[in-house]
């Protein structure tokens, strides 16, 4: 008689663990919803909103290692690469691109942003605490 | 080659398609922004012509437009009269080209001579080369979109008599006497052709677009030398898909001549001029000095506006002190001009450019911004085209950004990062090009060695595999 309880128990904590490790953005058309939440991530270090990604970052682009403070600083991301992008301008189609606006947290500099790399947990390390101001959502699948 | 109306059945790409792709996937492009009059020019989706020419569907529709450009060859002495009713009288269709699953638009200016116009009454809204029965006499502009020339041809009574080839880089202002002492009643001639526009008020309704009254004719006083003749039948040896893919200009790009541009040196020498010349005043030298002397000494932007009394001696504003980011402009009596420093080595900035359009619009005198950096070199942003620029404002808003300056929208901000990342532009090549590519109105320029200021251009390239890259193509 216990062993049928111990299985449901099982299966409730499973569901809970997993309704805590689902990501905002599961596939890329899910990259609106990272905009519709943008409370959650505003004043946020960067890597918050990164954590919230499931989909394969291809491309990332902006001026994060910008040191005037006239300006904010900022990164784009793409989940499509260079190649990628290019095909489908030409038909008129617009990729989907995360616009994520950011501030240096205390006027740190940081490195210039390698646009031949796809993102990976490096560059998350590396500007993972820019702080973000704001988040745009364009394009489509 | 069977001409069906719009309601065709058996059509692939019918009316109905060719608006729904231009809604949903022209609208949106780049190359719908590309044309100075986009939200401007609308298809009248209700007159619409279908044909089918071997895999090629081709949709036509009268194209309502605020302002018609239209280009009339010299030849048979046309009073002013004349040549204000073919202005009005042309028609101008918009095209869409379905072939190969992929869509090209192209415009076809009707413009006919005036033997036709009178026979049909000053009245060819029904003119088009998609009838059967075509007896259209006159000249048949095609350009694309955003209004370049793909080709320019004479016919008489359907049939196509002579080509015409715009001679570029040599445009000139001639007056009538010039323009009709030309002949194109022979082979090989050079001739001119003239520009005339017509300004239209329009109003949009649901998904249409209408004329309403107060058009201006305007007799921009401009003609392109050409050179015309008459050729084989360029469709000789084709059939008759190839034959339209050559007069449309879709297939392996245009038979002729690229089209005539405004040369951007030229538009932007009278600005250079005057840029050079404040900048040998003895008020901008002592001024520029200033800023940056109190740049060097504090770390902030200062910036000094140059404006003139009323006896036209230029005079100068007080400098004013901003912080290590931006600087408020003085102001001063009938101002024109003023110049701040950057801290770094970056060109105008956004702030700077929208900044700049702001003072323009306010005041027709507003000419120049000069941009001093820390290394000394100098730009300057000056109009080109006032109205441009007011659109640029409205089509392109500025992104607030509370404490810092406004930026570009994220379209813009993307395509420099697209740009500068995978292109390989400098940021100056890459504002340079985002001011030409989306008529700012607004030119950069650079001062070089001997004092001149050079306006900056950039050419993009694409290769094969769709790879852009940008190189610099400055004024000399």
């Amino acid at each position: 008689m216990k062993q049928p309880f111990i299985l449901f128990f099982l299966c409730l904590l499973l569901s809970i663990t997993s309704c805590y490790a689902q990501k905002i953005v599961q596939r890329t058309s899910d990259a609106k919803k990272l905009e519709i939440h943008k409370e959650q991530f505003i004043g946020k270090p960067l890597r918050v909103l990164l954590d919230q990604i499931s989909p394969e970052i291809k491309s990332a682009l902006g001026d994060p290692e910008a040191t005037s403070a006239q300006r904010l600083n900022h990164i784009a991301f793409y989940f499509v690469d260079k190649k990628e992008f290019y095909r489908r301008d030409k038909k008129g189609e617009h990729p989907i691109i995360i616009n994520v606006t950011l501030k240096r947290p205390n006027g740190k500099q940081y490195p210039a942003l390698s646009s031949t790399e796809t993102w990976n947990d490096e560059k998350t390390k590396t500007y993972g605490d820019m702080i973000i101001m704001r988040i745009h959502v364009s394009g489509k699948n | 080659m069977d001409t069906d109306n719009v309601s065709s059945l058996n059509s692939e790409f019918n009316a109905a398609a060719a608006k729904e792709w231009y809604y949903e996937t022209f609208k949106k492009s780049a190359e719908w922004l590309s044309s100075p009059l986009h939200g401007k020019k609308l298809p009248d989706w209700k007159n619409g012509i279908y044909k089918k020419i071997g895999t090629m569907e081709i949709v036509e529709f009268p194209l309502v437009t605020a302002k018609k450009t239209i280009m009339i060859p010299s030849g048979s002495s046309l009073s002013t009269a004349d040549k204000k009713r073919i202005t009005e009288a042309s028609l101008i269709k918009i095209a869409f080209i379905h072939k190969n699953n992929k869509v090209e638009v192209r415009e076809t200016d009707y413009i006919p001579d005036l033997s036709y116009l009178q026979k049909h009454n000053y009245d060819i809204s029904n003119a088009s080369l998609l009838n059967i029965n075509n007896d259209f006499s006159g000249q048949i502009v095609i350009k694309d979109w955003k209004g370049s020339i793909v080709s320019i041809r004479l016919m008489q009574n359907g049939k196509i008599t002579k080509n015409v080839k715009i001679k570029t880089g040599d445009k000139s202002t001639i007056n009538s006497i010039q323009s009709n002492a030309a002949k194109v009643s022979d082979c090989d001639e050079d001739m001119w052709e003239c520009m005339f526009e017509l300004w239209c008020d329009v109003t949009t309704y649901g998904d249409g677009m209408q004329v309403i009254d107060n058009c201006e004719w305007i007799n921009t006083g401009v003609c392109w030398p050409a050179e015309s003749n008459c050729p084989p039948d360029p469709c000789d040896g084709l059939n008759d898909e190839e034959c339209a893919c050559l007069f449309y200009g879709i297939c392996g790009g245009a038979d002729d001549d690229p089209p005539p541009q405004q040369d951007p040196c030229a538009e932007a020498q009278p600005g250079a001029d005057k840029a050079k010349a404040l900048s040998q005043n003895s008020n901008y030298t002592s001024g520029k000095t200033a800023v940056q002397t109190a740049a060097s000494s504090d770390g902030n932007e200062h910036a000094i506006s140059f404006g003139k009394d009323a006896n036209g001696n230029i005079i100068t504003s007080s400098i004013s002190t901003g912080n290590d980011h931006t600087g408020t402009v003085g102001s001063v009596t009938n101002q024109f001009a003023d110049l701040h420093n950057h801290q770094g080595v970056l060109p105008p900035s956004s702030g700077d450019l929208y900044g700049f359009i702001d003072l323009a619009s306010g005041s027709n005198l507003y000419e120049t911004r000069y941009i001093v950096t820390a290394n000394g070199a100098v730009y300057a942003l000056i109009v080109t085209d006032l109205e441009a620029a007011k659109k640029f404002n409205t089509d392109h808003p500025r992104v607030p950004s509370p404490g810092y300056e406004p930026d570009f929208p994220d379209s813009l901000v993307n395509e420099f990062d697209r740009m500068k990342g995978w292109g390989g532009a400098t940021d100056e090549m890459a504002l340079a090009f985002i001011l030409e590519k989306y008529h700012a109105g607004v030119a950069l320029l650079k001062q070089d060695s001997n004092g001149n200021f050079k306006r900056l251009n950039t050419k993009e390239t694409s290769d094969a595999n769709e790879n852009k890259t940008y190189t610099a193509t400055n004024c000399q």
